[in-house]
């Protein structure tokens, strides 16, 4: 059965994200030439206005366009499980965990490729830079350069996405089941209060974690501790796998909080 | 409308002796008879506190019945098919569905029709019979099919191009497509016109098969009399003020179900 919830999720919510995609991948593409033509030009004001004012419309257009294709997974789950399709949704012969898993696969599939289009958007970008780079170091340096700032932000967008797609997956479910009527206008505002609170949030174990991971070389360099670099490694390495841990626990927590809610709280009115 | 109603009556009662003939397995025929398609125990629900729609409610259907859920505006018919159809989680009671507590996997027993759309406005009748398909292994895609041709609904029509009726009459279609124990029809017949409710009346009778039931909600007693087996007047708190067999009661009281209906529930 999850098959064939997946079939339909992906259909359903496809047909909301493609608008969204589009409308970032077309803004996206020249803005990453303008904003690299712009750091080149930043001396030259005479061309500053005629560069500033198309960027600032293609960077709205990116932002609306990733705030449509980020949400069609939210307004998906929020018309299946709590608008007039929950009538279906829930007379399905189908586990309400098997529906849950599928939208939570589905809404990580499509955030991850909002955000692969976006990255290829600025794929512009990131070649003038590499071509532009190569004057002072080699090819290939500039290439493992903007490949490592891709896989780290990638891995970044992963850790944060699995987190966020499951928070917001919670705020529906809960403002659903306890606010009914008003159950959309709490979504909005929790929504808003999430992602302003949680952006404040997500910078403390990333500053944390880089803090910590200055502070142990640091210290491993000065010889304060008596320690080789392998244990140095290792020590980092547990460090990001208590993060993992830590996230995944949440994570689990949340789908489990939300699943039960579901089960047991939700009356479709 | 009521002749070819009652052709389809006569049709299903033979069909109905035809299968009270004693099956082989003794024991089998002590599970059929014994065990009803639904059985509600002291089943409990509100909404607010302190105002339970259904309190302590007992509720009984047999396979091989029509039964019409009767009663005013707000007394608990459709949440009581809302309950079982997992729609909504009781406070208290149970819900038996062929003798097993109601579950997920309940679901594939009950085909319901709520009261109002449950499709995306963006979705083709042709989608939503594949949708049903998919999930329901007991649709029947071909009577489906022929049903929409009787109705004169065009499969590659969009859902929001079609009239609340034809909505309506897809929804009844998907519904009575299946091969389910349970049908529960909350108002089938609300907002369909007086033509098509004859069709969809017949459909009900002839789709269903002996050993299933279907439970009715509906204000259009007159137009779903003639097919009623038995009947409940609900009252609210989920109170059953008469029940029994619509033919039996006919008889002894020398009035319709509506007639009485109007008299037990004079304003």
């Amino acid at each position: 059965m999850l098959g064939k919830c997946l079939k339909y999720d992906f259909k359903e919510t496809f047909k909301l994200w493609w608008v969204g995609a589009l409308v970032s991948l077309l803004s996206a593409l020249p803005l990453s030439f303008l904003m690299f033509s712009l750091i080149n030009d930043i001396d030259d004001e005479s061309s500053f206005p005629w560069q500033v004012f198309p960027l600032m419309i293609c960077y709205i257009g990116v932002v609306v366009g990733m705030m449509i294709s980020l949400l069609s997974v939210y307004v998906r789950y929020y018309r299946h499980f709590f608008g007039k399709e929950a009538y279906l949704t829930f007379t399905l012969p189908v586990k309400r965990t098997t529906l849950f898993t599928s939208k939570y696969i589905t809404a990580l599939f499509f955030n991850i490729a909002s955000y692969a289009i976006l990255i290829f958007g600025m794929a512009g970008f990131m070649g003038c830079a590499i071509l532009d780079a190569v004057g002072s170091v080699s090819l290939g340096d500039a290439i493992m350069a903007a490949l490592t700032v891709v896989v780290v932000y990638a891995l970044f967008f992963l850790y944060t996405i699995s987190l966020s797609t499951l928070s917001y997956f919670f705020i529906i479910t809960f403002c659903g089941v306890y606010f009914k009527k008003y159950s959309l206008l709490a979504i909005i505002v929790a929504f808003f209060c999430l992602s302003f609170f949680g952006s404040y949030a997500m910078m403390l174990p990333m500053m944390g974690g880089m803090l910590g991971i200055f502070g142990l070389v640091g210290l491993i360099d000065a010889n304060i501790v008596s320690m080789g670099p392998l244990q140095g490694f290792a020590l980092i390495g547990a460090g990001l796998l208590l993060v993992i841990v830590a996230v995944t626990a949440l994570n689990m927590l949340l789908a489990f909080l939300s699943k039960e809610l579901l089960e047991r709280k939700l009356n479709v009115t | 409308m009521n002749g070819s109603v009652n052709e389809c009556l006569t049709d299903r009662t033979a069909e109905n002796q035809a299968v009270e003939t004693p099956p082989a397995d003794p024991l089998s025929e002590v599970m059929i008879e014994s065990t009803p398609i639904l059985c509600c125990k002291d089943l409990c629900k509100s909404y607010k506190k302190n105002k339970p729609v259904l309190k302590d409610f007992n509720f009984t259907v047999e396979a091989g019945k029509i039964t019409g859920l009767l009663g005013p505006n707000g007394c608990g018919k459709s949440t009581l098919l809302k309950l079982v159809s997992g729609i909504l989680v009781p406070d208290g009671g149970d819900i038996l569905l062929c003798g097993q507590k109601r579950s997920e996997k309940s679901n594939a027993l009950i085909s319901f029709l709520p009261d109002s759309p449950y499709f995306s406005g963006g979705q083709r009748v042709s989608g939503m019979l594949s949708y049903f398909a998919d999930f329901y292994p007991d649709f029947d895609m071909t009577l489906a099919k022929n049903m929409l041709a009787d109705l004169g609904i065009d499969p590659k029509a969009r859902f929001r191009t079609l009239s609340k009726g034809t909505k309506e009459k897809v929804q009844l279609v998907l519904v009575m497509s299946r091969r389910a124990k349970l049908y529960m029809l909350d108002e089938p017949l609300g907002g369909v016109d007086p033509a098509a409710r004859d069709y969809i009346l017949k459909t009900i009778i002839g789709n269903y098969s002996p050993d299933s039931a279907v439970v009715i909600t509906t204000h259009l007693i007159s137009d779903v009399e003639a097919a009623l087996d038995d009947f409940a007047f609900m009252n609210y708190g989920g109170q059953i003020l008469l029940s029994g067999s619509a033919d039996e009661v006919r008889e002894r009281e020398g009035k319709s179900l509506d007639t009485l209906f109007r008299e037990v529930f004079a304003c």
